[in-house]
């Protein structure tokens, strides 16, 4: 669990960190941080799902009925990776690249993989980078089992599930997708080009909300910082998608065998 | 400075005034004027001065078990401010940290918003007397802990050791702690005691 130990390193991107900067400013104190942190966490939200989209890696338990519960915040998959033994194999991609653009070399991609139980055969090289799992990322193996890649994305009502195959082996995959990258369950690391935007959004509702001398001219003018804050994020991130996802995280590398 | 002013002579044989009493009525009287200041900086966008507030440190959080919530119990009450703002701060004695302070409604009506779980950071709310932690194992994971609060509380406070006042407040303490005995003086009683208090 994050935070297990009071590690003071890598603080200045945090967004507790924002939330803290927001309260030295006003001279207040930690009876403020959790309700900071839900208007900063509200306001990042509304802006990462049609702007500033993150890509987060997580590890999830395939049910007995070969399906798997889609996070919430799930806006678009990227990859699939199947955890085997130490290392993890890239079940699929999304499946708008076209097959000849998959990997470096296609023509050694293996189905064989299966029968392995320890680990790769070192002439093995090629696969994806799965970002984001835990604030870190590691390298999945192969573009994609041919054979078994194939899988169902439904959407009941709200709740989404993968339908995987009936002869997918695993009992946990690694899905990668495309969300707001925030971490409820620990620390979430901005973008830098989010920082000057979360600390004005939490400035805006502050003076709406707290100021007992607001006018509307004040929280109006917060708003239109706000308002700026966004377009200068707006103008210096593009929207993510797949494409660019998948582009961006393919990694030639050879794989040395376990002694 | 109160018993000459009462009495109109120092601290003598016939005093009448136990001077236990004048220190607990000093103690009450600088706790309200901490809430006055508190509301005065407020204007100024700052928070309570540093000498209204006592420190406790190295403090124990009990860790009843797993799954249970850690707790520690206050060591002194504190001055009723909006938000708990009585409880100044508590921190982490390890890698000093400020640790979030809810109350104990709030606590349970973020659970349902992503700011519930406080990005991983352990919290603690007033239940009573009682300092509740939103994890259990605290005291095991992060040690002991300091505790700020806006109280006086003279009883920490050595004989010959000097009462902490801001000096612009000395002259205002006394005096309404002047009237306040001399109030109590002035209503009538009788000394017999027979289960018969007249005037």
């Amino acid at each position: 669990m994050a935070l297990d130990n009071i590690d003071q390193q890598n603080n200045y991107y945090k967004l507790s960190s924002v939330v803290e900067q927001c309260l030295l400013d006003n001279g207040l104190k930690m009876q403020y941080f959790q309700k900071f942190l839900s208007w900063a966490i509200w306001g990042l939200r509304e802006l990462k799902l049609d702007t500033a989209q993150d890509v987060k890696t997580e590890l999830i338990t395939v049910s007995e009925r070969k399906t798997v519960a889609i996070p919430d915040g799930f806006v678009d998959w990227v990859k699939i990776g199947i955890p085997t033994g130490q290392y993890v194999q890239t079940l699929a991609i999304n499946d708008d690249l076209r097959l000849d653009e998959r990997g470096f070399n296609p023509s050694i991609l293996t189905t064989s993989f299966n029968s392995k139980p320890n680990g790769l055969e070192a002439t093995n090289y090629g696969g994806y980078y799965f970002m984001n799992f835990q604030g870190s990322s590691f390298i999945g193996v192969g573009s994609g089992l041919q054979s078994k890649g194939h899988f169902n994305i439904v959407n009941h009502d709200g709740c989404k599930e993968i339908l995987l195959d009936y002869d997918v082996y695993a009992t946990q995959i690694y899905l990668e997708y495309i969300t707001d990258g925030l971490n409820y369950c620990g620390e979430t690391i901005l973008d830098p080009y989010l920082m000057d935007y979360t600390l004005k959004y939490i400035e805006m509702k502050r003076e709406a909300k707290l100021n007992p001398n607001k006018t509307r001219a004040s929280v109006e003018a917060a708003e239109e910082d706000v308002y700026w804050a966004s377009r200068k994020v707006r103008a210096r991130k593009n929207n993510l998608d797949r494409r660019t996802l998948l582009m961006m995280s393919r990694k030639e590398a050879r794989l040395t065998p376990k002694l | 400075m109160v018993i000459n002013q009462l009495e109109n002579d120092w601290p003598n044989r016939d005093i009448k005034i136990d001077p236990r009493d004048i220190l607990l009525r000093i103690d009450a009287v600088v706790n309200s004027m901490a809430k006055e200041n508190y509301f005065e900086n407020w204007k100024f966008g700052g928070s309570i001065d540093e000498q209204f507030i006592t420190t406790w440190e190295d403090l124990s959080v009990t860790d009843p078990g797993t799954l249970i919530p850690s707790y520690f119990d206050l060591p002194a009450n504190y001055v009723a401010l909006p938000n708990n703002a009585g409880i100044d701060e508590i921190y982490t004695m390890k890698k000093p940290m400020s640790i979030p302070i809810l109350s104990a409604t709030d606590m349970r009506l973020y659970k349902n918003n992503p700011a519930g779980n406080l990005e991983g950071r352990p919290g603690f709310y007033p239940v009573g007397t009682r300092m509740k932690c939103t994890r259990d194992r605290f005291g095991a994971i992060f040690g002991k802990i300091g505790l700020r609060l806006v109280i006086r509380d003279s009883s920490a406070i050595g004989s010959n050791d000097p009462y902490p006042i801001p000096a612009d407040m000395e002259e205002e303490v006394i005096k309404r702690v002047v009237m306040w005995f001399k109030d109590k003086r002035d209503q009538p009683t009788d000394r017999v005691r027979d289960l018969n208090d007249q005037a």
